[in-house]
């Protein structure tokens, strides 16, 4: 009988320590948050921009690290030093825009209007979002 | 007369050194962390960097987002942001400074030239002055800038448990921004 509930402890242990290792290095690593399941807060992206240089510390309470859909026009596009494609949507001449960085490649070119969502790191010299989609 | 001349003189000089006042600009520059105690590795990698710098005068500034570090696993880049960086309080971390030898960048003629960089680094709301060297490389005439140092982690009022033991004290950011 004593043996029995050391034996059945004794695995009921080595399956939370399974269980918690592949929860920290395999589940973690295989499922990073993503962008198209959650729930986005819609925005222009001239909007969105006035928000953070009006008052970025109210901007930053309402939309870092959440997921933002902004529509605007891609003014600028490029492609980072990790070959992803970069568009800046706002206005031309603005100060501040926002600068999106896309998961994947994307086709996109100055002039049109887009909607894209991706996570807000927050304010540089623009709003920076980041793992951006395309949603039209 | 010869006021005239002279003033006629200063303004077209003054202009000619606007137009000098050449400044380099990237929003795509990278930043890579890595923070590697013990076994676990504790990578990062931020490719969102604003960073310029005025070839003139070697003036230089970095900006970087801190929820902006993607590491492989979630876990890790969610403790890094909440327990370690607090990047909801301190969302920004950046660098103000010079390129102390920025005349020994020919910037004609492509090449490595090794470059001196000081200034302050504020890091979880803490300025700290660093100094450090770097490459500057020149390619087509597009410079890029290379350089890796060490951030002893506690003197940015970083706490938080495992540091010393899983996760270094001195952590490494190693910078690679083209401009």
């Amino acid at each position: 009988m004593f043996k029995k509930i050391i034996l059945s402890l004794f695995i009921i242990g080595i399956l939370l320590a399974v269980g918690i290792y592949y929860y920290v290095f395999v589940y973690a690593v295989h499922n990073k948050r993503q962008v198209s399941d959650q729930v986005a807060i819609l925005i222009t992206a001239d909007s969105l921009t006035a928000n953070f240089t009006s008052n970025e510390t109210l901007a930053n309470a309402t939309y870092l690290n959440k997921v933002i859909q902004v529509s605007g026009v891609v003014i600028e596009t490029g492609v980072n030093q990790e070959g992803k494609t970069t568009v800046t949507l706002g206005t031309e001449g603005a100060f501040s825009n926002v600068f999106v960085t896309f998961k994947n490649k994307e086709t996109l070119k100055k002039g049109d209007v887009v909607v894209v969502k991706g996570f807000c790191n927050g304010f540089l010299s623009d709003v920076v979002l980041v793992d951006g989609i395309v949603v039209k | 007369m010869n006021k005239v001349i002279l003033s006629f003189l200063l303004v077209v000089t003054s202009v000619f050194q606007l137009s000098a006042q050449k400044v380099y600009a990237t929003k795509t520059g990278q930043i890579y962390f890595n923070a590697t105690g013990e076994a676990v590795k504790i990578e990062a990698v931020n490719n969102q960097v604003d960073s310029k710098f005025v070839e003139s005068t070697g003036q230089i500034i970095f900006g970087v987002l801190v929820k902006g570090f993607k590491f492989e696993n979630q876990l890790m880049e969610d403790h890094f942001n909440e327990n370690y960086m607090e990047s909801t309080k301190f969302p920004k971390a950046d660098f103000k400074g010079f390129i102390t030898n920025i005349k020994d960048v020919n910037f004609s003629k492509d090449g490595q030239y090794a470059v001196n960089v000081e200034g302050t680094l504020t890091i979880h709301g803490v300025g700290n002055k660093t100094n450090t060297k770097g490459i500057m490389v020149i390619q087509n005439g597009t410079p890029t800038l290379k350089g890796e140092f060490k951030v002893d982690v506690k003197s940015f009022g970083i706490n938080g448990s495992y540091i010393g033991g899983k996760i270094a004290s001195e952590a490494s950011l190693k910078v690679n921004c083209k401009y």
